[in-house]
């Protein structure tokens, strides 16, 4: 097998055109193609995380140096999660999309068409996100960063609900400077390092030794201390916009909201999270003094996100919506964990990335399913008792909503447990009484999670069933299944976790300096 | 062999669980039989663990990088809890065959039954506090799934009084609930406690570095560094946190009086013998650690301190609400909390005795009293369920005269309840004896407080349960039931058997019941046994064994007596004998009408929380949604669009009128020049001729006078 | 020998009358004799200076050759130009012809 990474990364974008006009022919049912070109992709990143347990491809990609993807145990959760999701909601979107686009589109080779151009932007925005996180080089992360930007825009712009033009440009507007920030601060960092250290201007992160072994190739040790200052506030708060904490959220609940469900599904679980894989990796291992200096103060910015999105997600009454905080909140954990300073916290976060991602997923395809069933509800005050009609989505919703609120045996409790476990080490091992306070704090605002995932599930699945809603039907397989594969996948990682952590961890020791 | 069993039994029933469903599509009948099965599967690997003479501890790795790994431990603790936990398991499992016949979605109920045993037991077999959580957890999320089992939340299901139908509101607010809100309650409640038990765990982990118990008894150097840094107290005490929600202490104590929502059964199994006693079983394996952590760095037993008074505050509480409860079901439920208060009290003044040897006594008085009570309040549980089912309502009120009615459950329910209120010769009364026993001989201060809350609390409950016997069982039968009988004669089979319960329901709490007799009969040799087997128990954490003999403290039989001869005469003349009218006496007086309205309504705890924890809650979500969100955020993002749309107008209008303006400017000016310029062509050739004519005059001057100009 | 002064004189009176007649003629066709006038002037000038200044070279009457032919050429096309222009507006005035006006 030839490079697998590169084709795990690239295939999906080359055919891509391909299935667009075989979409054009068949309509929905491209669907299959795109999940048999995702599934061969995943199963190619799991055949490749099989050959080493920091597995690297490099090629070379003048003037910016060298085009490496790199499947180590920091990259694996979020390449396996975003591709895994990929799939699963390829397969999702077959009937969903079909009943979306046929809403707004009635003739039928128009309909077709549409669901090519789907498949299409669909495929193109998977391979993006997992070209993100395997980049090892600066330019490369960017320029995949924006190429999951501009699919997923044109995907809420065509196919999204509501005010989808303004919304899908204000997603795009927010994100994008968000990510030019980031770029930035990129650039600073890369020219800054090469001035100071009087190596060459490189912008790959890592090279490679003869002994085999990637190493850091971009030294910022020398670099005057106000420089990291700003490059920190830059990078973080470009980071930020994408991963929406708290003051730089406001983008998310529209976007996410509106969008069409099996993109929600992506956009929310796998999508925001890449912002704090690049905060690991950029700034992390680059800039260990930024880290420094800004970790305390990223840790009460992630905990006024874990509280401030519960609280706005109790106010909600579109449930897409109340979902979409709920993401707000949820990467607020992941922030929180980022900031603990500890191998462990940090690896939380990784985890809980991937608790999120499966989590939110299936309760983004539960949402889906109610407006699938019940004709576009989204209402919860119109909804209720639904358990009864569809009893599959509502085990596949408690189970997301427990996967949320970190309860045994999901992969929620796995991620959770280790966050405020490595905050507080960090804070223990540092003597930082303040820290040792906040997570605290951070830990008893989880009833809050609690409170609204319970309320919201006895809001729409107990209780008294509107009339209306008397001959809802189960959803076909080609949602159903999908759903218990992912819920059945999160209950199995939170039983042995150890499919991740043991490559993750020492990958993360690394990443702090050991 | 012998590795296996403490695996099996937490195991099978999990795996009878998950095949729930795949045997349901068999049958219905197959399903029921084989989710009964399980759980007997389970029971009889529990009571094989019973001769093995060693501990039993295998483990293996779980998570290696960081050392962690899975594992069983099976020690006289946990084997005796295991057992407790598995046959009352498997009792109410069988009851629950009669008592949830031809009731919908029983594939549901099944299979949460059957994970339930399954957590509860991994809770009990674990090895490591972090399994525990797993367990516990677990068990949280059968309750859940359990109080709410009828979801559709249709009227009849609620708990308390709804307002339309009587009921009192509290500050305004109505107190009955529906089935899936009891359940949220019950779980959002734990899931508070759980995070205290959570925090005080992940700091011990970052000093012990092992979750397991057997390691953490071992090692005690993270107990002087907790110390040092000023954290071992409110460690434990956030560990305690996870009991007081799990146990249904105050202050985390008002989910289990709505859990009353859910199937009786549930009721008896989670909520009366098992999962609320998570909690108890939680301190009585961390509380040996952590005294041994006090006395290594010689620090005050604030812990044990806290343990007591909550249980003693708890247990008192919990009985005054029960002398006034309406429901059947609630009235047990405020004792069940009530008696669990008497476990943790006893346990809290087992950690502060003087000496370690008497460690052991308030720890077995704790365990004793855990056990008697899950099988007196089981069978207790189970019988009312039969009497809700005879009489098809819930209320007290809507009973009475079942004597002749129903009489194999009479004599079971009041064996149970002879037991609950600690009449000799039943197992209540040797176990409450104990527990004031150990309370009595704690050396604090407070003793004296303590001992005397237990004695008043003890009083009431003979009270409040001899009401519940002779309002259910004696005087005349209520009206309702007059109805009810007339229409069971007008219809020739009615739903309502106003009659005995059947045999699948009635034989497991009878068996109960007498098994609280049986065990009461033994009674001083059944504490004294589990008093030796314990403190062989306690020996593997350091303590000495005192290998005392049974005694009887006369301080504690005081106090058993007092509160029976209090109790008992007037719980008899009022409830039994009828010879008073308890309405007519509480409207006698203001005061008594005050106390009785404010014990109804929970001592105002309920509605309290209520208040700050939901309506505060939401207000404040309501009023940062206006006015941050909407208010402020939303609008910075508005504004920062309408900047941007405001900026590129302004460059529209600089790059129209500007740009564009200089160079037209430009054009304009050249054009000007050049129209003035243009007026030498006018086209007609004289003019050209002149100038031509005119422009040579000029040159010849010009060298006429500077000749000097040809010279070049 | 008369002096050079007098052919001189001549041949500026010459230049006078060309002058005086293709400054204030109307008539196309007059001013086109009047040039030829001026060339004629121009042309006993050459040869009137080559005679009595350098006597012995034939410079002066070989570029009246040249002046003769050019200015039978110039006459051809100026008489070509005024015919034209008379066949389109039927008049030769010069004074009216402001097409190229600018």
């Amino acid at each position: 097998m030839i490079n697998p990474l590169l084709q795990a990364v690239f295939l999906p974008i080359v055919l891509s055109p391909i299935v667009y006009l075989v979409g054009r022919r068949i309509g929905s049912r491209v669907g299959w193609f795109s999940f048999a070109i995702l599934a061969y992709s995943t199963l190619l990143l799991i055949y490749s995380a099989s050959l080493s347990p920091d597995y690297f491809e490099l090629y070379s990609w003048q003037p910016f140096g060298v085009f490496g993807l790199r499947l180590d145990g920091l990259s694996l959760p979020f390449a396996i999660t975003i591709y895994l999701l990929s799939t699963v909601l390829a397969v999702y979107s077959i009937p969903y999309m079909k009943h979306r686009i046929e809403e707004e589109v009635k003739d039928q080779q128009a309909a077709n068409s549409k669901h090519g151009i789907y498949h299409l932007l669909y495929l193109v925005y998977a391979a993006g996100m997992l070209g993100t996180v395997l980049a090892t080089n600066l330019i490369q992360f960017y320029i995949f960063f924006e190429i999951m930007l501009i699919p997923s825009y044109l995907l809420i712009a065509e196919f999204g609900y509501g005010d989808r033009a303004k919304i899908s440009l204000m997603y795009f507007l927010w994100t994008h400077v968000g990510a030019l920030l980031l770029l930035a601060g990129i650039l600073t960092t890369a020219f800054l390092s090469s001035w100071y250290s009087g190596r060459a201007l490189t912008f790959d992160m890592v090279t490679l030794l003869p002994s085999g072994e990637l190493v850091k190739n971009i030294d910022t040790l020398s670099i005057p201390f106000g420089y990291i200052q700003a490059i920190a506030i830059l990078i973080t708060v470009g980071l930020f916009v994408k991963l929406a904490s708290f003051g730089l959220h406001i983008w998310l609940p529209y976007a996410h909201a509106e969008a069409p469900t099996p993109i929600s599904a992506l956009l929310s679980p796998a999508m925001i999270g890449i912002g704090g894989y690049a905060y690991l990796r950029i700034l992390l291992y680059l800039l260990p003094s930024a880290y420094e200096y800004i970790f305390f103060a990223i840790s009460i910015w992630g905990l006024v996100t874990i509280i401030y999105g519960g609280l706005m997600a109790l106010m909600q009454d579109d449930v897409k919506r109340l979902l979409a905080y709920s993401s707000v909140s949820q990467m607020g954990y992941i922030i929180f964990g980022v900031a603990s300073a500890y191998y462990i916290g940090v690896s939380g976060s990784v985890l809980q990335y991937v608790s999120h991602g499966t989590g939110k997923a299936i309760l983004f395809m539960t949402a889906g399913c109610i407006i699938l069933q019940a004709h576009g509800l989204r209402s919860i005050s119109k909804m209720g008792g639904l358990a009864r009609r569809l009893p599959i989505t509502a085990t596949a919703a408690l189970l997301g909503f427990l996967t949320i609120m970190g309860i045994p045996p999901t992969n929620g409790f796995q991620s959770e447990w280790m966050i405020f476990y490595g905050s507080f080490a960090g804070a223990i091992e540092r003597g930082d009484l303040a820290k040792l306070i906040i997570s605290g704090i951070a830990l008893f605002a989880t009833p809050l999670t609690a409170g609204y995932s319970l309320w919201t599930m006895k809001r729409i699945f107990f209780g008294r069933l509107p009339e209306n809603l008397h001959e809802v039907r189960e959803a076909p397989p080609t949602i159903t299944v999908p759903l218990l594969f992912l819920a059945v996948v999160g209950l199995l990682i939170g039983i042995y976790p150890t499919l991740f952590t043991e490559r993750l961890f020492p990958a993360v020791k690394i990443l702090l300096g050991g | 062999m012998n590795e296996a069993l403490p695996w099996l039994v937490w195991v099978l029933p999990i795996v009878g669980a998950i095949l729930t469903p795949i045997f349901a599509r068999i049958g219905d009948r197959v399903r029921d039989y084989l989710a009964v099965l399980f759980s007997l599967a389970s029971a009889v690997s529990a009571a094989l663990m019973i001769p093995s003479k060693e501990v039993i501890h295998s483990t293996f790795d779980w998570i290696p990088s960081i050392g962690l790994k899975a594992g069983v431990l099976a020690d006289p603790l946990s084997i005796a809890m295991a057992n407790v936990v598995a046959w009352i398991s498997f009792l109410i499992m069988v009851y629950s065959l009669g008592y949830m016949k031809g009731e919908p979605n029983l594939t549901r109920y099944w299979f949460f039954m059957n994970f339930f045993i399954g957590n509860m037991q991994l809770i009990v077999l674990s090895d490591n506090l972090l399994q525990l959580f797993f367990g516990w957890e677990g068990v949280g999320l059968c309750s859940y799934a359990l109080i709410g089992f009828w979801h559709s939340d249709e009227k009849k299901y609620w708990v308390g009084t709804p307002v339309e139908e009587g009921g009192r509101r509290a500050w305004g607010r109505e107190q009955a609930y529906s089935p899936s809100h009891a359940g949220m309650k019950a779980f959002i409640t734990t899931r508070v406690g759980d995070s205290a038990f959570l925090i005080g765990l992940l700091i011990l982990y970052t000093y012990s570095h092992t979750f397991s118990f057997t390691q953490l008894a071992e090692h005690t150097d993270w107990a002087s560094s907790l110390a040092s840094a000023g954290l071992l107290i409110p460690v434990t005490i956030l560990i305690f946190g996870g009991a007081v929600g799990k146990s249904a202490q105050f202050p985390l104590q008002e989910w289990l009086p709505d859990a009353m929502a859910g199937p009786t059964s549930v009721s008896a199994l989670i909520h009366a013998a098992t999962m609320v006693k998570a909690g108890v079983f939680l301190v009585a394996r961390v509380g040996p650690i952590f005294y041994n952590a006090f006395q290594a760095v010689n620090a005050a037993p604030l812990f044990f301190e806290v343990v007591a008074w909550i249980g003693a505050f708890t247990a008192f509480l919990a009985a005054t609400q029960a002398v006034v409860g309406r429901e059947i079901k609630k009235v047990l439920a405020y004792s069940t909390v009530s008696q669990i208060g008497y476990m943790m009290l006893a346990l809290g003044a087992a950690g502060l005795v003087s000496e370690g040897t008497a460690f052991a006594g308030g720890f077995t008085a704790a365990f004793f009293h855990l056990m008697s009570h899950a099988v007196f309040k089981a069978s207790l549980f189970m019988a009312a369920g039969a009497l809700i089912h005879a009489c098809g309502s819930k209320y007290l009120s809507d009973m009475g005269g079942l004597r002749s009615v129903m009489p194999i459950t009479f004599i079971s329910m009041l064996l149970a309840s002879a037991s609950l209120a600690g009449i000799p010769p039943l197992s209540g009364f040797w176990s409450k004896d104990a527990v004031l026993a150990a309370v009595w001989e704690a050396s604090t201060p407070y003793a004296p407080i303590l001992f005397a809350l237990a004695v008043v609390t003890a009083m009431l409950t003979v009270f409040y349960t001899f009401r519940m016997i002779g309002l259910a069982f004696f005087g005349e039968k209520s009206q309702y039931l007059k109805e009810l009988e007339h229409k069971h004669d007008s219809h020739s089979e009615a739903e309502h058997h106003l009659g005995e319960a059947p045999k699948v329901m009635w034989i497991p709490y009878t068996i109960l019941a007498v098994a609280s007799l049986a065990i009461g009969v033994a009674g001083p040799f059944v504490e004294t046994s589990l008093h030796e087997s314990l403190e062989h128990y306690l020996h593997e954490f350091g303590f000495e064994a005192a290998h005392k003999g049974f005694e009887i403290n006369p301080v504690a039989l005081g106090g058993s007596i007092a509160a029976l001869a209090i109790g008992l005469p007037i719980g008899y003349y009022i409830y039994i004998a009828r010879r008073a009218d308890p309405a007519k006496i509480v409207n006698s007086s203001s005061l008594l009408r005050a106390l009785y309205i404010f014990l109804e309504n929970r001592w105002y705890i309920n509605t309290l929380y209520y208040a700050i924890f939901v309506d505060g809650l939401a207000r404040f979500a309501r009023i940062v949604w206006r006015g941050l969100e909407l208010g402020v955020i939303d609008r910075w993002s508005d504004a920062t669009a309408l900047a941007s749309i405001v900026s590129s107008k302004a460059g529209n209008w600089f790059d129209k009128y500007i740009v564009d303006g200089f160079i037209n400017g430009l054009a304009y000016v050249s054009a000007l020049f050049s129209r003035v310029c243009r007026r030498i062509q006018t086209g007609v050739t004289q003019n050209y001729l002149l100038v031509f004519a005119i422009g040579v005059v000029v040159v010849l001057i010009i060298l006429v006078l500077n000749p000097s100009l040809l010279l070049r | 020998m008369e002096p050079l002064v007098n052919y001189l004189f001549v041949s500026a009176a010459l230049f006078a009358i060309g002058v005086y007649g293709l400054v204030t003629k109307k008539n196309a066709l007059r001013m086109l004799f009047a040039v030829e006038i001026l060339i004629n002037a121009a042309n006993l000038n050459f040869v009137a200076f080559t005679r009595y200044l350098h006597p012995t070279t034939v410079t002066g009457q070989s570029l009246a050759m040249f002046s003769i032919a050019l200015a039978a050429a110039e006459a051809a096309v100026g008489l070509a130009i005024i015919l034209a222009v008379f066949r389109l507006r039927k008049d030769v005035d010069v004074s009216e012809i402001k097409g190229l006006r600018g």
